[in-house]
């Protein structure tokens, strides 16, 4: 096809091979293509004297021809312009029979207007030839004039030759661009390169990659992420809000990231809005994306991402040399990156070796001192047994010092164990270990031990067998160890269950109970028997309290096999102790609480007290200090006690035996016994507190039940919270009738509180007080008092009442009074009695020596006085007899034998004035501790009354018991004692007889009441009688004398 | 007969010197306690009459004292009070209540003389 233009162009003048030579030097040189274009253009139409000249382009989709490079009719360059190959036949002629298109004058040819760019311009010819690249049209050259010109051959060559220059031209232009290119690819890979060199830490390299990139795409961001496992978190980004970083984690096939790391194809979106959905990006707001994998082979370790490419015209879409240019980065940021992870992995690995040398040098040195300090025997031999190391407790052992044994062969195997022990090595050598074994060695000295010994094989670093390393351990020392933590641990799981089993329980029979099942269960401490003792101070004996264990060898035989703590609950071992054989009223047991031991210098048990220690009797029988009663009553041959201390004081000692099995005790287990003894002493004083404290409480309870006062609990309210029996006797209601009402309306029948109640006062002031009410409502007056009940923060929340009825004591006390008063008037009278005394018997003396003298009237006179003076000095005799006071001391006396001799000296009197007497004396003696004389004076008082009121009658005196008292009666059949009179009759002064002072029924009372006694009086006299009384007339004294013992009386 | 009677009341020592010695007896007087004691031991009376209430010594003193120097002489002790439950007044031979009417003293007198 171009073969005719080569042909011509050998024929070609001067002057066009001078055109040729100015085309090509363009065509070669390096400017820009667009450049290169014009100025062709420009050669073409200067050379052919034509108006203007175009180069068009075939754009690479084919479709279009563009106009590179134009010189139009003013010798400018034209803009260029576009044409669709579709839309114009000509062009497309053209380009697909790559024939030059001839036109004198385009006038004639319509289809030419489509092709320039103006009907107006005013051109006329045209010539057109293809420019052909790789046997393909590539563009067009068109020359044109404005004139009708008839193109020659010639012509028509020359311009194809030029457009075969062209042709390369563009070539070569390309060539330069691709170049240029990879130019700046090398020098991107260049940057990374040195960033590879300087950059070894991800943190800096993976943000360096992203500003790097961003600015050689002119991309207004990048987001780098590695894969890991599924996921692909972001790990750098450029451009990006750092908040946005967290949104856009992504999983492999999510987004666009997530399908570039699933295919490992790179993809570039125009337009991210249109595109599908799951290349959607919700948070950035990005038009076009390039996204590439990141992978090493064929691994994908990660993606890039580009976002938006800048211009300067705005965002434009990249292009796929972008897209070449970000895998070629892509690869070379995969290996920087991989690189770094090398980098980290590496220090990592460095920094775990330099740990595990700093480890292994440790564990060398611990090893070392290990083996130093060892308590086994650690020997190291070679494969042929010559001693290479020997440690310090090798030393011990085998008494060879380290020096004595190195280089030696094996020194502490005897002789007839040596082929064994060759034997040994031999297996050693094929990696076996043996372990344990039980042998036997020889010591320096020649000592046989036993020992236990582990073999096993001394590696070099290639696995091969060197030596021999020998672990041995003295065998007795390790059994005993062993003994020991067996030991040990049994005793530790007792003590937790003796002590689970104390705190379970503050009754103090149950623990008692449980602590000594405790120690004869199999699995406790196995004793067959243990009894307890207590001390009891008053009685100074060790009590036995309780005894725990078989009654005899069978019944031993299955407690033995049913009681084990074994796999039980606490719970179910307390009922078994409770209704198993260990019961309470077992027959040991019964036989234990029978016991009693006396303290006693010579007794075992008050050693084991003072001494606080176990002893361990093996021979009871021809012990002395054992006391026989413990033989006969246990039967035990041999046994073991402990004291039970607490705060230092023994409180009592637990006897153990093995009567059974027959199995000496230990001095071991005495020593553990003791161990928790003390464990048990305090549980033992704790549940005696408690009892101690119930018992207290019930008292308490008891005490305020038998309160003669009434006693009662309020809260602020006046409700009546808690009562005594007193409140529900005196109120006359049940005790649920009265609890919960209000305390006024219950003990006083009101609505509402008393003005003077205490409680008020009590509540105002926070303080007891005390009032006496008179209360017509209960009939009779109370002192009440009244006392706070306050919580701990001293907030009041009740008061207590303690009520006393008063009613007898306020009559009482003005008897009292009046007693007072005449004792004040009798000291008085007894003062002036005195003072008159002496001149009185000085005046009756005289006139009675006067009255013998005298006769007649004057005689007369001197009588009158002496009997006025008689009278006179009577009633002084009795009023200082009232009042005179006794210290005269009482004693036991006989009340009967001294009633007796009152009568039999009465009797005489008695019959004189025509009454009888009868005694009644009591069989038994009734001894009393009294003043006879003052007795003696007080019932003669009584009888000589009786006689004075009685006209041929009979008085009746008796004795007799009543009630713990003496009494003493004195009945007559006398006139009797008004009712009216019967009050005043112990009154001095009072008297209803003729004559006397009244004073004899006084002085007896005064001399009743100093013995603490009573006298009491009944009488009927005829109007009684008349008015319809049953009894006989006359009166009844009765004095009644407590009998109390000469102790309590001289205390008094 | 010598009888010695303590009493510190002049009057009543009058009355009783001459009404006993109306009955035959020599009646030697002691008005203190100290004169009495002197009496007692230098003139050696049959009996002696006691007032129990003495200014200086008292009459249950004055009577352990005569008792300790000559225990069988009798002595009736005579006072306004009626002491007769205390035990010190035992140890005298009689007690009688000091009245106007000497007939109980005579009677005793001579009874602890017979």
């Amino acid at each position: 096809m171009t073969e005719p233009a080569d042909i011509k162009l050998k024929e070609a003048t001067p002057e066009l091979t001078d055109i040729l030579i100015k085309i090509t030097g363009v065509a070669c040189s390096t400017l820009e293509l667009s450049e290169i274009l014009s100025t062709i253009a420009q050669i073409i139409v200067n050379a052919f004297q034509k108006d203007s000249c175009s180069i068009c382009l075939l754009k690479p989709n084919e479709k279009v021809v563009c106009v590179e490079a134009a010189i139009n009719t003013k010798k400018e360059p034209v803009a260029t312009f576009c044409l669709s190959i579709d839309h114009n036949e000509l062009i497309g002629k053209l380009l697909g029979e790559l024939q030059p298109l001839v036109f004198e004058d385009v006038r004639e040819e319509p289809r030419v207007k489509a092709i320039t760019k103006s009907e107006n311009d005013g051109l006329l010819s045209l010539l057109a030839v293809p420019i052909i690249r790789d046997n393909a049209a590539a563009g067009i050259l068109m020359l044109q004039s404005k004139e009708p010109y008839r193109y020659s051959q010639e012509e028509i060559n020359i311009l194809t030759v030029i457009s075969h220059n062209i042709s390369v031209a563009i070539r070569n232009a390309e060539l330069y661009k691709n170049v240029k290119t990879q130019l700046d690819e090398l020098h991107i890979i260049h940057e990374i390169g040195k960033a590879l060199t300087s950059i070894l830490t991800m943190d800096e390299l993976l943000p360096y990659i992203c500003r790097e990139v961003s600015h050689l795409f002119n991309a207004r961001g990048c987001i780098l992420r590695l894969l890991e496992g599924d996921n692909l978190p972001i790990k750098a980004s450029f451009g990006l809000p750092e908040s946005i970083k967290k949104e856009m984690n992504l999983r492999v096939g999510e987004g666009i990231a997530g399908w570039v790391a699933q295919t490992k194809e790179p993809l570039l979106v125009d337009n991210v809005s249109t595109g599908p959905e799951n290349q959607y990006i919700p948070v950035i707001e990005a038009t076009t994306v390039l996204c590439v994998p990141l992978k090493i082979g064929e691994e994908v370790i990660g993606t890039l991402g580009l976002y938006d490419k800048k211009d300067e015209w705005g965002v434009t879409t990249f292009t796929e040399h972008d897209l070449n240019s970000l895998k070629t980065f892509a690869s070379v940021s995969s290996i920087a990156i991989e690189n770094a992870r090398l980098y980290k992995t590496e220090t990592e690995k460095e920094e775990k070796i330099l740990s595990l040398y700093w480890d292994v040098t440790q564990i060398k040195d611990y090893l070392k001192s290990i083996i130093d300090n060892s308590a086994d025997a650690i020997i190291i031999s070679d494969t042929s047994g010559i001693i290479t190391s020997w440690n310090r407790r090798a030393e011990e052992i085998y008494g060879y010092t380290e020096d004595e044994a190195l280089g030696k062969f094996l020194p502490m195997v005897p002789e007839f164990l040596i082929e064994e022990e060759k034997r040994a090595i031999r297996k050693i050598m094929q990696h076996e270990t043996i372990s344990n074994t039980e042998t036997v060695r020889k010591r320096k000295d020649g000592q046989q031990i036993e020992i236990s010994l582990t073999l096993s094989p001394v590696l070099d670093s290639s696995g091969k067998v060197t030596g021999v390393s020998g672990i041995s351990r003295d065998i007795s020392e390790k059994k005993r160890l062993e003994k020991e933590l067996i030991k040990r641990n049994q005793e530790l799981s007792r003590l937790f269950f003796i002590n689970s089993v104390i705190r379970s329980t503050l009754d103090l029979e149950k623990l008692i109970r449980m602590v000594l099942t405790v120690i004869t269960m199999g699995d406790g401490l196995g004793f067959n028997r243990a009894v307890l003792f207590l001390v009891d101070e008053g009685n100074l004996t060790f009590k036995g309290v309780m005894g725990v264990g078989p009654a005899d060898a069978q019944e031993a035989g299955h407690i033995w096999q049913e009681l084990s703590t074994k796999g039980k609950t606490l719970e179910k071992i307390i009922e078994e102790i409770e209704s198993g054989l260990f019961r309470k009223d077992s027959y040991l047991d019964k036989i234990s609480k029978n016991l009693l031991i006396p303290i006693d210098e010579d007794c075992i048990f008050f050693k084991c007290a003072t001494e606080k220690k176990p002893f361990n009797i093996e021979d009871a029988r021809s012990n002395p200090l054992v006391n026989p009663i413990l033989i006969q009553g246990l039967g035990t041959k041999a046994f073991g006690i402990v004291p039970l201390i607490t705060r230092d004081k023994a409180i009592g000692i637990i006897l153990v035996d093995n009567l059974f099995t027959e199995r000496p005790i230990k001095d071991d287990d005495l020593l553990f016994l003791m161990g928790f003894a003390s464990h048990i002493a305090s549980a033992i004083e704790n549940a005696k507190l408690f009892e101690s404290i119930s018992f207290a409480e019930s008292e308490l309870k008891h005490i305020f039940e038998s309160i003669s006062d009434m006693v009662f609990f309020t809260d602020k309210d006046s409700t009546i919270r808690r009562i005594n029996q007193a409140v529900v006797k005196r109120i006359g209601k049940s005790e649920a009738e009265i609890i919960g009402d209000k305390c006024y309306k219950i003990f006083h029948g009101k609505n509402e509180p008393l003005e003077t109640c205490p409680h008020r006062k009590t509540l105002e002031t926070k303080k007891s007080c005390v009032e006496e009410i008179e209360d017509p409502h209960l009939g009779g007056a109370f002192v009440v008092s009244n006392s706070p009940i306050l919580d701990s923060a001293g907030n009041i929340l009740g008061t207590v009442h303690i009520a006393r009825d008063v009613t007898e004591l306020r009559n009482l006390r003005e008897r009292v009074t009046s007693s007072e008063r005449m004792a004040a008037l009798g000291e008085l009278a007894a003062r002036v009695a005195h003072e008159i005394r002496n001149p009185l018997i000085s005046v009756g003396g005289f006139a009675r020596r006067l009255e013998k003298r005298l006769t007649g009237d004057t005689a007369e006179y001197a009588k009158i006085i002496v009997n006025e003076v008689t009278r006179l000095e009577s009633i002084l005799k009795e009023i200082l007899g009232f009042v005179k006071t006794s210290n005269a001391a009482k004693s036991s006396t006989n009340v009967n034998e001294l009633v007796d001799d009152i009568v039999n000296l009465i009797t005489p009197e008695i019959e004189e004035k025509g009454n009888s007497i009868i005694k009644n004396i009591s069989e038994t003696p009734i001894i009393a501790v009294i003043n006879p004389d003052k007795i003696r004076e007080a019932v003669l008082n009584l009888i000589k009354n009786a006689s004075q009121s009685t006209e041929n009658g009979t008085i009746m005196v008796s004795t007799k018991m009543e009630n713990e008292e003496a009494v003493i009666e004195i009945a007559d059949t006398g006139c009797g004692i008004r009712k009216e009179d019967q009050k005043n009759i112990f009154n001095p002064f009072f008297t209803t007889k003729t004559q006397g002072t009244g004073l004899g029924l006084a002085v007896t009372h005064k001399i009743i009441q100093e013995h603490n006694g009573r006298i009491k009086v009944e009488s009927l006299t005829k109007e009684d009688k008349e008015t319809g009384a049953e009894a006989d007339i006359g009166t009844v004294f009765r004095i009644f004398l407590p009998i109390e013992t000469a102790a309590g009386e001289q205390q008094t | 007969m010598k009888l010695l009677i303590v009493d510190d009341d002049k009057n009543i020592q009058r009355f009783y010197k001459e009404e006993l010695e109306e009955e035959g007896y020599e009646v030697i007087i002691a008005d203190t306690g100290k004169d009495a004691l002197e009496l007692f031991e230098k003139e050696n009376p049959d009996v002696v009459t006691l007032d129990i209430l003495m200014p200086d010594i008292d009459g249950i003193s004055l009577l352990r004292k005569m008792k300790e120097i000559r225990p069988k002489t009798p002595i009736i002790m005579s006072t306004a009070y009626d002491y007769r439950d205390d035990f010190a007044v035992w140890a005298s031979e009689a007690y009688i209540v000091k009245s106007s009417d000497l007939d109980e003293l005579k009677k005793t007198i001579k009874k602890l003389i017979s």
